[in-house]
This record gives C-alpha cells, structure tokens and sequence, in this order.
C-alpha cells in the first residue's frame, strides 16, 4: 500500500519537473519568425511619422493603415539615414549608411557590387521580385534600384500591373513598391483636396486639374522642377493658413495612398496571401511645414528624419516598439525574418531580437543620419548636428525637455556635448565620410523658389 | 496493479539515471602520462601512405596509427609555419594571437621588429605554461627557422632547443630528445617535437631519386633550385615546369618524407625501449602540407587550398582506440584542449574562453564531431587569405589581397565531387556562396578583423635574401 503510493508520489514529482522544464521553455520569448513567407515593402515618399493615424495623429488619414498594423510591430523611433529620397532609399536597400554606399544625388555615383541590396539577396535565394516604383530618383542610373528584380516597373500608375503580379505569382516573392504621391507639388484629386480643410479660400493651387491649368498659362512643360517652383509661387509662406493648406493637401494624400493600401491588404486577404507575407511599410524621410521655419526636406531635424516603419509578420501581435533603430537595419532584418542571414560586413544590424523581445535591453541605440553638408547622431534623450557650408556650425538638443529641437545648447556647457561631439567626429572618421558643399545643391534642387 | 505501477517507477528512475550520466563529465584520462607532440613540418596528407597514398612512403607512421586514431579530416588554421604552431600552442587563430609572419614591423633597414606573442597578445597562455603549471617539465627539440622561440614559440617551456639556425630535421632533434629523456626519468614530461626534414628548405642528407630513378632533368634537387620555383611562383602567380620536372620534384618530397618517418621510427624505438609508449600520450601532426604544383606553383603559405591545410593527425592515448579511424572534420587548434582533457587539466575561465579548438576525446569515441573549419594566411605580407572549409565539403576561399594586384577574389568549391579545387564554383552556386561569404565574414568579425582596412601587399621576409621581387619598402 504504501510502496504504491511512493511509485506515484514519484511519477507526479517527475511529471511535474518535465512540465515545468516544457513550460519553462515555451514562456521564452520566441523571435518573430516566417520562413516560408513572401515579403511586401512599401515605401512612401515624404511621409512624416506623426501624420499616420496609427501613431496618434488626430486627423483619420490612414484608417486602413491603422487596422491592419494594429496588429503588427509598430515601431515608434525609426529614423531614416537622409532627408533626401535617393540616399535614404539605397540605405534601405543596403543597410548600409550613406558614407558606406555613397550615392548623393547627381552626383553620378555607381553603387559597388560587393554592396548587394536585398533585392539581390532574395534572387540568390529563388525569390521572384519585382519592383513597382514610379520616381524619376529611383530611376537613377547606378543607384542599384534594378539590381536583383526580376522586372522594374516605373510607370506613374502602376496599380493595375501590381495587381497581376500578385495574381499570377507562383513561390515565394519580394514586392517592392515605392510612391511619390506624396511629394510636393502637393496635387490632389478634386475629390480628396479639401478634405482636411473645407474653408480654405487662399491662393495654393492643389486641385491637380486646375494646376494643369495653371501650367498651360505660364508656358511650364511636364517639368518636375518648373511645376514644383510654379505650385511654390502660390504659396504665402508666412501665412499660417497657407501653412495649413499645405499640410490639408499633403494629408489628403496620404488619405489616397491609404485607400490603396486598404485596397492592396483586400486583394491579399481574400486570397491568402496575409498568412504567408511579411508586408512592411515605411518612409524614405519626412517633410518640413514650417517647422524651424523651412519647408520640403533638407535638414536633419526629426521631423525630417523620424519615420514611420510598421511590420506586419503572419502570428504575431501587436507589438510596439519604443527603441530607437535606423533604416540601415530594416533589409538584415527583413533578411532574418524569413530565415536568410543577413550580409554581415554592413552598417545595419536584424532587429529580429527586439521583436521576439521588446523589453530586452539595447545598448545600441545611436543612430546617424546624413545629408551633404550635414551630419546627425542622436539617442534617445540627445541630438547632435553639424554642418559644415563654408563655415563649421553645431547644434545640440535635448530631446527630453525639448522634443522639437527650438533650444540649440551648444556652447552652453551641456556635460554630454562632448561626447556626442566625439562620437559623430569619431563616426565620420571611421566612415570615412565627406561633406559636400552645398554649392553642389542649387537652390532649384532644393527645392526653394 | 501494484506491478504496474513499480514497473513505472523503475522506468521513471532508470529514465533520471540515464539523464544524469548523460550530463556527467566523460572522458579517459591519464594524469601521470607524458605528453609528446611530435611535428613532421610541411607534409601533405595524400603523401602519407596511411592516407592512402600509393608510395609507401610512412611505413613507420602507418604502423604508429594502428595503435592510435587516425585523423583523416584535420584542417589547419593556417599554411606555414609561424602561425600555425603558435595557433597550436594557444589554441587561437593566427588573426588573435597576431603571430602572422616572422616580422610584426618590416621596413628595413630602420624598422625589423620580431613578431612575438607576448609583445602581440600579452593576454594569451601558451600550453606549455599551462602545462608547467600542472607539474610537467617541458622541452622543445625545433628545427628552428619558423619555429624558432624567439615569436614567442618558447613560452613555457624549460628547455626550448632551436639551433643551430636553419631548417633543421629530426636527424638532430630526435637524439637530443630521447638524449634529454634518458637523463630526466624522474617526471612526467611535456615534449614538442619537431622537424623540417620534409620541408622545402630542408636539404636532403643523401637524395637517392628513389622514387623517380630515371629523370634526368635540369633539377638536382637543391633547397636553390626550390626557393628559386617557390619566389618564381610567388612573383609571378605560376611556374614553368613540365610533367616530368613536377614528378620530379615530387619523388623528392616523397624520399624527404621516406627519411622523416625513418627518423621517426628511431624516436619511437628509443621511447619504446625506455618503457614508456605505456605512459605517453603521442599526438602526430604536421602544420601544413606543401604544394608541388597542384595549383601551378610550389612551396605554401601562398595559398589555403587543401594541398597546404588538409594535415595528418593521429592521437594515441595508451591502450585507447587502437587502430581507429575519425572521419570527422576538424582542426588542428584541437589539439591543445585534447592534450588537457586526456591529462586531466582543468583550465581557468580566461583559458576557456581562449581556446577556440574543442577536445578530440569524444571524436574517438566514436561520436561525430564534424564541423566547420576556419583557416587564413598573411604570408610574407604578399598575401592575405581567409577560408572556410564547412563540414559538407563546402570550401570558401576570400583572397583580401594578393600580389600583385588581386583585391577581395571569391572562390567557392565543392570538394566532395572537386577535391582538387579545380573548378569555381562562385557563379555558379551563388546561394551557398553568399551563405559561406557571410559565415566567414561573421568569423572574421568575431576575431575583430576589419575586412574593410588596407591590406597592405609588400614583403614581410623570412629569410634576409626575401622581398627582392618586391620593391615595397
């Protein structure tokens, strides 16, 4: 009697220690993870973080957008390499910084071959790829965009040919797709222009018929840099109700872009594809309405720089993610997530571990940004930026007390000064990095009438 | 039912025991044995008649094997001499212990500084130090050249034996040796044992040609002539010999490799009748092979294909897996952590994270042990090479620099069906290649290399009359 129940005293006992050992290892956090997945990237132009819904705007742009990353990661401190498209992009593509792959705009760089970019990488591992972009600067000669893609698509309406490639697409595929639509001149259909702002009896031409109207009269062909400086000559810079316009205008477009995302999860949803695809989506870099008196995207200040980066991994949930990364990072981890490892000698780095984890600790949360005459790096609670135009100038922020970048504490005697000073210095060193004077950038680059 | 329920107890129990023996530390060990290593420099594997070689040109090693466990898979971690036993005696790779070439600063004639460990990786601690520490005396007896213990080589040891200068074989170092143990019965011993009666350098004592009696060509077989091929090679990136001069040259290495495992055999009687086989654990290797045109060149160091890193091995450990094969992939960085599994010393946490090669022991017990293998070259400064060799045969080979104007080559062969390494594969298997690129990229950066540097291409000498090829300064 009692033997009997020693025996099953022990069999509980050791039942119980293997469960403990099971349970044990299935509370560990698993890393997000989809080896057999199809990977989407959608990449907006010129969108800012804070215009998305999903990340509190109190304008409903992008209701779309919202559900379907609600169940998603959802990052809350990407930040891009540049304020400019064309460096920003390669950087996505190469997970390496601007001073590593060196493509500037117009200045007729070729991306080196041992930089393989993600498109590349999936093709070495069977993926079919397309690419549906629509921009003169990712057409750019040398710039690598047409490296490793099956076909290129750069037309302006590229929605029908997206469409069937999804339906006839056999195996596993990176779709990369790219919109300007949010670029300035801010043009918008005349049923979404006033939207976000129905009173507006100002002087900004943002209907897109009536500005083709507009161009007619002035003489002004299909000119990217004429209509940009023609739809600029409309604009009162200093009125805060043109200001606002603009942003009404720039929203409305996001509003459209959203409905074809909505359109684009449908057509995934309804057949299947949302269980077996990785769908990111994410900016080059943002826009300036005014914010430290400038418009468009030159400078490095966050409003520029920080952007929306939102993955969506088949089986997971939602998953909000305060660190601080770079977009250097999003091709490794990409990379990561469907089982392929990353290339190892780049500046990026997966974040694969962040998202099966994201309370882990990070002692890696510097990020740099750059563009010809400047350079940035920033942490979570500071900001550094140097420029370098004829003269050297420094501006350093304290991102805690003063997220919009107002109170430049340089030469103030901010103990951290230093070290940031050393560290970017030391950066541009170890990159090898150069700045370029902003002679290169004509004020019709830019962008300013 | 009180049946069933014991018969499930015991099972429940037998399960947790076998668990814990499972976990427990195994292994044979054998803490008063002597410790010999014994170092035939520069011979390839398919020379070695235990590998197979049609020539019986080690009849003596062959027979020494059958009583030990033949290693056919060890790969060395570099392809000449200075580095390669300085990665034995630290179980390091030649980019952490930084003991790459003969010189750590070449620019003569104001700057020649000697390449050694304590001045490269003062945190670095040889097997002989640790050996010493755990009650061995130990003694070395080199054929000095690449071997010399002023890089370091030395460290640890109580005798360290390296002149006179030269490439020396065991014709002098096997009667010190067993000269030295006759004289010292009284403690149990830690002993490198080395010879370059196969190298290159070495000039043969009485070259019979018996291996191809009938040539009759412009060679005699001088250590000369061969310097001269090897720096013709090594400027120019190929030599002109015909079929006959390279069977030449290669019955030459054959009888070089004949004599060494006669020698061999003297030591191997001398320990023998001083009674000791029984108490000795003998770990035979060589540090590289040596290419006789494989590859269009001669000598090593110049490259990593298999002819220089694919190494003899046999470890015998008294009445312990006599005759034994072990087909697993390894490297010869094992041999330090063996040594100090069989001789049952435990090694400090620094020690531990210090040593990148992993104990033999379980390999000859049978248990696969394969995995991949990393191996690199910086010879003479004229080249910079780095390899992986993965344990499905996979061979990548990344060439950062070479003279005189190669820069960041790629190679990738398939060694199970292209042991010759003839045919690259680069474009051809760009899946693995790129796999294979980033596992030895992620490897290099490990070891803190930084790919991206200049790899500078000039002429770090070995011997005074090198670099007059090159006019870097």
């Amino acid at each position: 009697m009692k033997l009997k129940i020693i025996i099953r005293t022990i069999i509980v006992i050791f039942s119980l220690l293997i469960s403990i050992l099971f349970l044990k290892s299935s509370n560990e956090t698993h890393d997000a993870e989809c080896k057999n997945c199809s990977v989407i990237l959608f990449t907006v132009d010129v969108l800012r973080v804070e215009n998305l819904g999903i990340y509190e705007y109190p304008r409903n742009t992008s209701p779309n957008i919202d559900s379907f990353f609600k169940q998603g990661f959802i990052f809350y401190n990407a930040f891009s390499t540049s304020s400019h498209t064309l460096p920003s992009h390669v950087s996505i593509f190469t997970g390496n910084y601007p001073s590593t792959h060196k493509i500037m705009p117009r200045a007729n760089m070729t991306l080196p071959h041992d930089q393989k970019t993600i498109a590349e990488i999936f093709k070495v591992y069977g993926y079919q790829t397309q690419s549906f972009h629509g921009d003169d600067s990712l057409d750019t000669k040398g710039a690598g965009f047409e490296r490793g893609f099956d076909n290129v698509y750069n037309q302006s309406d590229n929605k029908p040919k997206i469409f069937d490639f999804l339906k006839s697409v056999k195996g596993k595929f990176f779709l990369s797709i790219y919109t300007e639509k949010l670029h300035d001149p801010y043009l918008s259909n005349i049923t979404y222009e006033n939207m976000f702002d129905k009173d507006y009896n100002g002087s900004i031409i943002g209907d897109y018929d009536k500005f083709v109207q507009l161009k007619k009269e002035n003489n002004i062909t299909d000119d990217f840099t004429q209509e940009r400086l023609l739809f600029w000559s409309k604009v009162n810079k200093s009125d805060t109700k043109d200001v606002k316009h603009l942003i009404a205008l720039y929203d409305s477009n996001i509003y459209q872009i959203d409905l074809f995302f909505g359109e684009l999860i449908k057509y995934l949803d309804d057949r299947g594809f949302l269980n077996d695809t990785i769908i990111i989506l994410t900016s080059d870099h943002g826009e300036q309405f005014n914010e430290h008196g400038d418009f468009l995207h030159t400078k490095l200040y966050d409003e520029i720089i920080h952007v929306p980066l939102l993955i969506y991994v088949p089986k997971t949930k939602q998953t909000v993610i305060k660190n601080q990364v770079s977009l250097v990072d999003l091709s490794p981890t990409i990379l990561s997530l469907v089982g392929i490892v990353p290339p190892q000698n780049i500046d990026g780095r997966s974040l694969k571990f962040l998202m099966g984890n994201p309370n882990v600790e990070d002692k890696n949360q510097v990020i740099y940004s750059e563009f010809a005459f400047q350079r940035a790096i920033r942490t979570p609670e500071w900001k550094f930026i140097k420029t370098v135009n004829g003269t050297v100038s420094y501006e350093f922020f304290d991102l805690r007390n003063d997220p919009k970048e107002l109170i430049n504490l340089y030469g103030k005697n901010v103990n951290e000064e230093s070290l940031f000073k050393q560290a970017l210095e030391g950066w541009e060193v170890k990159m090898n990095s150069s700045y370029v004077n902003v002679k290169f950038l004509n004020s019709t680059f830019i962008g300013y009438p | 039912m009180r049946n069933t329920n014991l018969i499930i107890g015991f099972i429940a129990l037998a399960i947790l025991l076998v668990l814990l023996y499972m976990n427990l530390p195994q292994g044979y060990s054998c803490p008063d044995c002597n410790v010999i290593i014994i170092a035939f420099d520069a011979v390839q594997t398919s020379h070695v008649s235990a590998y197979g070689y049609p020539l019986q040109t080690t009849p003596n090693l062959n027979n020494f094997a059958k009583g030990g466990t033949l290693f056919t898979n060890a790969i060395s971690p570099a392809s000449w001499t200075v580095p390669t036993y300085m990665s034995w005696f630290t179980s390091m790779y030649p980019s952490e212990h930084k003991v790459v070439n003969r010189y750590s600063e070449y620019e003569p004639p104001n700057v020649t500084i000697l390449a050694n460990l304590r001045n490269l990786t003062p945190s670095a601690v040889t097997l002989a130090e640790i050996m010493k520490q755990n009650g061995f005396s130990t003694v070395a007896f080199t054929g000095d050249a690449g071997a010399r213990g002023a890089s370091g080589d030395n460290i640890g040891f109580d005798v360290y034996v390296d002149t006179p200068i030269g490439f020396n074989g065991f014709d002098l170092s096997v009667p010190m040796a067993l000269s030295w143990i006759r004289n010292n019965t009284d403690k149990k011993f830690f002993m490198f044992l080395h010879g370059y009666d196969s190298h290159g350098q070495y000039m043969p004592k009485n070259f019979t040609k018996k291996y191809d009696l009938n040539y009759t060509g412009r060679f005699n077989g001088t250590v000369v002539e061969q310097a001269a091929l090897r720096e013709e090679g090594l400027a120019k990136g190929y030599v002109n010999v015909t079929d006959d001069e390279i069977k030449f040259w290669r019955a030459w290495y054959d009888e070089k490799i004949n004599d060494a495992d006669a020698r061999f055999r003297i030591f191997i009687n001398g320990l023998n009748e001083m009674g000791l086989m029984d108490k000795t654990i003998i770990i035979v290797a060589s540090d590289h092979g040596t290419e006789f045109f494989e590859h269009g060149r001669v000598d090593h160091g110049h490259t990593l294909y298999q002819e220089l890193i694919h190494v003899p091995l046999v470890v015998r450990i008294p009445n312990y897996s006599n005759g034994k094969t072990v087909t697993s992939q390894v490297s010869t960085l094992d041999i330090m952590p063996t040594i100090f599994q069989i001789a049952g010393i435990q090694v400090n946490d620094t020690v531990k994270t210090q040593i990148k090669g992993f104990s033999l022991l379980d390999a000859m017990k049978g248990k696969d042990v394969s995995r991949d293998v990393y191996s690199e070259t910086d010879y003479r400064l004229f080249t910079h090479k780095r390899a992986i060799v993965t344990k499905d045969g996979w061979k990548f080979i990344l060439t950062l620099a070479e003279a005189p104007d190669k820069k960041n080559v790629k190679e990738l062969y398939n060694l199970k069906t292209d042991p010759m390494e003839t045919t690259n594969l680069i474009n051809s298997e760009p899946q693995t290649a790129y796999e294979l690129e980033q596992k030895l990229l992620s490897h290099l950066k490990e070891m803190g290399t930084n790919i991206d540097g200049p790899w500078v291409i000039g002429c770090s000498a070995v011997y005074v009359d090198q670099c007059k090829y090159y006019a870097h300064g």
